[in-house]
This record gives structure tokens, sequence and C-alpha cells, in this order.
């Protein structure tokens, strides 16, 4: 979540370094700083980009490519998209129901962890009541903690209500652990809503549940968006919850019916090449659509 | 930092207040207190899913002391924490520090460089495993092509360990260097002007500024990781899968092992509990420390 005021911050710093950048200290600087710089910066796109390029590569190279080195595709083929979504192969026949799978326990945790993050977080950034801080340090506390340490007794709760195989399981694991940062932000931003809107309303009778339905969610509706997104992305890429709350094909995501791939005594890389990248797509546009909202309240908060 | 701003009182109303906050206190009740508090009282039981759990003191603890795979798996997890979260939050803050500086594309280097932090855990992890491969992989392929032997990279004890260290720091370095950039914006630009009237240079600039004012975040940032990390299951699961043998286990893939390999859930309750203490202290000082307000000076 940007910083209010952070992108004024930022244009000042921007104008401060166009007069008197390092660029302006004499010609070898002005010659070097350009070289160094991109030189820099290739090296690190390099690192950085080669697993994700070999992986769209290899789901495009033909099958007679695929035991070769090259890091160009000399006849491309997209038939191992159709194949996975055609689910034209042994091991791909539960695709598109994995997919499914992915979609709804996402769509469920980014629901429910707004509306448990929202209520919460404008309780704690508005209202005045005991406790209010012993509530935020359990957020803090369930933001740190991280999900695999508590997967068995999670698994014996689980099993003791009759939940293993059923989305909500899923969905109340992945919102637990999506809600405290959602909550973070959220306070955070709910502080920089002018009080004067609200006590305006107050004057005119309106109860607090009407304030924040009708003048406070309205005024949060774009990082309300981001941070669904957020948690959409957590649950999206969840293994060990589903891993261990699912137990078959029909159930699985689609990262843990990709594993499942590696059982096999020889794995077809080119068709899970071709299946992790069609599920990679939603998240990366995830990320581009709100990248400048996806910046850490871990950030936001300690540098205050 | 603590979010509180002026709020109203509702007086003989204020439990109204506490409608907005039930529903995160029944999940973090339901699903963070009672497991926690349940996974310690398990850790001194013996328990089998489907049989009631029966007291049994420290046997589980001598049990995991004793054992040669939970003990490496210990050590493995010290060196992923300590190794891994060093470098990966050192390049973090390097790599923020070159990207906090005006140069043309800038913003393009840094929309790129998120790539392997929006990807998919699983494709890039599937990605890494197939360059890796001993016989069709591009690595070995690359290295034979300059004259090198084929190199079985998850087959051994050091290069796979190492892998999963290149793979962690891979993955996650762009979410620590958005953090610090964030950090680093927020920055008063005075300072470094006052510094620059002064006649200071871009290196004591960064020794004398930006090192200073950034030293609290980082702190923060590195317990913080070191939690996350010490729990990572996926990376050693699906890179190796603990092997060759069990010897890349982490305590997370150890514990999954026990449980739902053996059933012994018993065992794998302490093996999370032994982590506990450092947890809690790691949690409780960062909260304080965030508490403070005053994390990044």
């Amino acid at each position: 979540m940007s910083h209010p005021g952070s992108g004024q911050r930022e244009e000042h710093m921007q104008v401060i370094s166009r007069e008197v950048g390092p660029a302006t200290q004499g010609g070898v600087t002005r010659l070097w700083t350009p070289v160094w710089t991109y030189a820099v910066a290739t090296l690190i796109l390099v690192c950085s980009l080669f697993p994700i390029y070999h992986m769209v590569l290899v789901s495009i190279k033909s099958d007679g490519e695929l035991a070769q080195p090259s890091l160009f595709p000399r006849s491309p083929t997209l038939q191992r998209y159709l194949d996975v979504i055609q689910q034209k192969h042994m091991l791909v026949t539960h695709f598109r129901r994995q997919l499914l799978n992915s979609t709804v326990l996402s769509l469920g945790t980014a629901i429910l962890t707004l509306g448990i993050s929202t209520t919460c977080a404008y309780a704690i950034s508005r209202l005045r009541f005991p406790g209010r801080k012993a509530i935020f340090r359990a957020s803090l506390f369930t933001y740190m903690v991280p999900s695999s340490f508590i997967v068995i007794p999670f698994y014996g709760l689980m099993v003791k209500y009759g939940l293993v195989n059923s989305y909500a399981s899923v969905i109340l694991a992945e919102t637990t652990f999506a809600t405290p940062y959602c909550i973070w932000v959220l306070s955070e931003f709910f502080k920089t809503i002018p009080i004067e809107i609200e006590e305006a309303a107050i004057v005119d009778g309106a109860g607090r549940l009407r304030i924040f339905t009708a003048i406070v969610l309205p005024l949060t509706a774009p990082a309300l968006v981001a941070l669904g997104m957020y948690a959409f992305i957590f649950a999206w890429n969840e293994f060990l919850y589903v891993l261990v709350l699912m137990n078959s094909n029909q159930l699985f995501t689609v990262p843990v019916g990709l594993s499942w791939y590696l059982n096999q005594d020889s794995i077809p890389w080119g068709m899970m090449m071709a299946e992790s990248t069609l599920f990679s797509i939603p998240p990366i546009i995830f990320y581009y659509l709100f990248q400048r909202y996806m910046v850490s309240g871990l950030a936001l908060g300690a540098v205050k | 930092m603590m979010p509180f701003g002026k709020g109203a009182v509702w007086g003989r109303e204020a439990w109204k207040s506490y409608l907005f906050v039930l529903p995160f206190l029944s999940i973090f009740a339901a699903f963070i207190a009672y497991p926690l508090l349940s996974e310690i009282y398990y850790s001194f039981t013996r328990y089998e899913i489907g049989v009631a759990p029966r007291f049994v003191g420290l046997k589980n603890f001598i049990n995991l002391l004793n054992d040669s795979d939970y003990r490496q798996s210990v050590i493995n997890s010290l060196i992923y924490v300590g190794i891994g979260v060093n470098v990966k939050l050192g390049l973090a803050l390097l790599i923020a520090i070159f990207l906090n500086r005006e140069f043309r594309g800038r913003s393009l280097v840094q929309s790129l460089f998120l790539l392997p932090w929006a990807a998919a855990t699983i494709s890039s992890l599937l990605s890494f495993r197939w360059m890796l491969d001993t016989d069709y992989g591009v690595l070995n392929s690359l290295l034979e092509s300059v004259g090198f032997g084929k190199i079985q990279w998850l087959g051994q004890y050091s290069t796979a360990m190492s892998i999963i260290l290149v793979y962690h720091i891979w993955k996650y370095l762009p979410f620590w260097t958005l953090i610090f950039l964030s950090g680093l914006k927020g920055i008063p630009p005075d300072i470094y002007e006052a510094g620059r009237v002064d006649g200071a240079t871009p290196v004591q600039l960064l020794r004398w500024v930006t090192l200073p004012m950034i030293k609290g975040l980082y702190i923060v940032c590195t317990l913080i990781s070191a939690i996350w990390t010490m729990g990572d299951f996926i990376t050693v699961y699906l890179m190796t899968g603990g092997g060759p043998g069990q010897s890349t286990n982490v305590v997370a893939t150890v514990a999954y092992r026990f449980a739902f390999r053996f059933g012994e859930f018993d065992n794998a309750s302490a093996s999370f509990v032994l982590l506990f203490p450092v947890m809690m202290i790691i949690i409780v000082f960062v909260i304080r420390k965030l508490e403070g307000g005053h994390a990044a000076y």
C-alpha cells in the first residue's frame, strides 16, 4: 500500500537528484555512471528472469528439441498448451477441475479475508475500547507465525470436525494467515480518511455500522481490491495445507496436482512447464495491475 | 507505528466495538491460539490421529534428540536461515540502493525484477528442477559445452543444499528489495540535501545517512524473514524432497514426514514445539520494536 504522501516525496527526491545528481560531477563520472548502471541492471535482470524464460522456452519447444540445451526454440509450438487445456494427456486429466479448485479456494479466501480484516481494522483505527492494543498485537503475532508450524494441530482440528477434503478447511486456513497483513494495511489506511467526514455523519444521526458501510468502505475501495488480490494470490500459491487437507486428484489445486508429476518414472517436463506457465499468468497480471499497492505494510509501518 | 488514530468514544455503547473485532478474534482463537496450545500439549503425549493422546512426559523430545534425521534437519534449518536470510537481505539492500537512483529505464528494470516474486512458486520451482536435470538440464549442457563433466546437482548434499539456498534467495529477493526501496524513499530528502551542502560524497552519504536510517528496518526485516524462512516447507519438499537420503530436510519437511508418512503426530508436534521458544522471542522482540515507533532510526 503506498504511503500517503510518498508520491510527493518521491517527486521531491527526483527533483533533488536532477539538481545535484552524481552525473553532474565531472566528465569521467558522466561517462561511466551509465555504463556500470546498465551493466549491473543487465546482470540483475538476467539472473532473475532466466528461470522464468526457461519455463516458457521449454513449454514451447518441440518434442525433438526438448533434450537440447538451445536457448531459442527452432520450431516453437503451442501444442502442449492445447493438450493441457483440453486435458489430452493421461497426466493432465484433472487440470480444469484443479484450476477450478484453485480459483474457488482463492476467491473464497479473498472474500472472507476482506470481510474479517476491514471490520477489525476499522475498530483498531477508529474505535476506542479496552483490549484493542492486544487485538492488534494478536494480528501482528499471526502475521509472523509460519503457517507450517501449526499444520499438524490444524489438520487434527479438521479431522475432528469432519472438514478434511472440504473447501472450507483450506479457505479457513488461508484466511487466517492472509488476514493480519490486510488488517495492518487497512488500519493505516483508515487513519488517513479525515475523521470530520464521519463526525458529520454522526451529527446527522448515522449509526456506526452505517458510517462504516456507506462512507468508509467506498473511500477504501481501491485498497480493498488490491488487498483482495493479495489474499487471492496468497491462497493461489498455497501448497502445504492443500497437500495435507485434500486427498484426491479431484480436490487438489494446480500446485499439488503439478507436484504429483514428480512421482512419475519419466517426467513430462514440456507439459509441466506449459501448465506452470498457465498457472503463473493470473498472479503476474494481478501484481502488475496493483504493483504500487503491493509495497508492504511492513515498510509502511517500520519507517514511520 | 501503532495505527491508533483519533477515535470515537462510545461510552455505554463501547461493547459494539467488539462486534467489529469478533470475526478476527474468532479465527485467531480457533486457528492460531488453540492449535498452538494443542500442539504444545501433543508434544508431551503419545498421539496418533484417531487415538486419544496419552501423556508421556518428555519422551518425544528425547526421541527427537536421538533421531539423526531430526538433528540433521535442525542443522539444515540453521544453514537455511543463517545463510539464506542474510545473503537475501544483504543483496536486497544493495539492489534497493541501486534502484533508488535515477537512471533512464529504472522503472522498467524494477518491474521486470519483480517477476520471480510475482510468478507462482510452483512454476519457478519446477523450472529450476528441470534446469538442474543431470542428463537433459540446461545447466549441465552449458557446463559440458565448456568442457566440464555432468554434475548431479540434487544428488549430493553440498550442491543440493546450495540449490535450495539459491532458489530461496532468487524467489524472495524482489519482495525484500521492494520493502527496502520503500524504506529508502521514506528517508527525508532534506537530510541528503544538508549533507551535500556540507560537501559529503555519495559514498559518505550512503555510510552516514542511508545506512543509519535504514538500520532499524533492516533488523526488523532480518528477524521476520528468519521466522518465515524457518517455516518454509515447499522449497525443500519440492526441490529435493529431503534427499539425497534424508540429508537436506529442514524441520518443516521432517515434521511433515513424521506426521503424514509414519503417522507420528506426536513427534511431528514436538519437532515444531522445539522451535517455539526461538519463534516467540523473535516475535515479541519485533512487536516491541514496531511499537517503539522508531524502527527506522
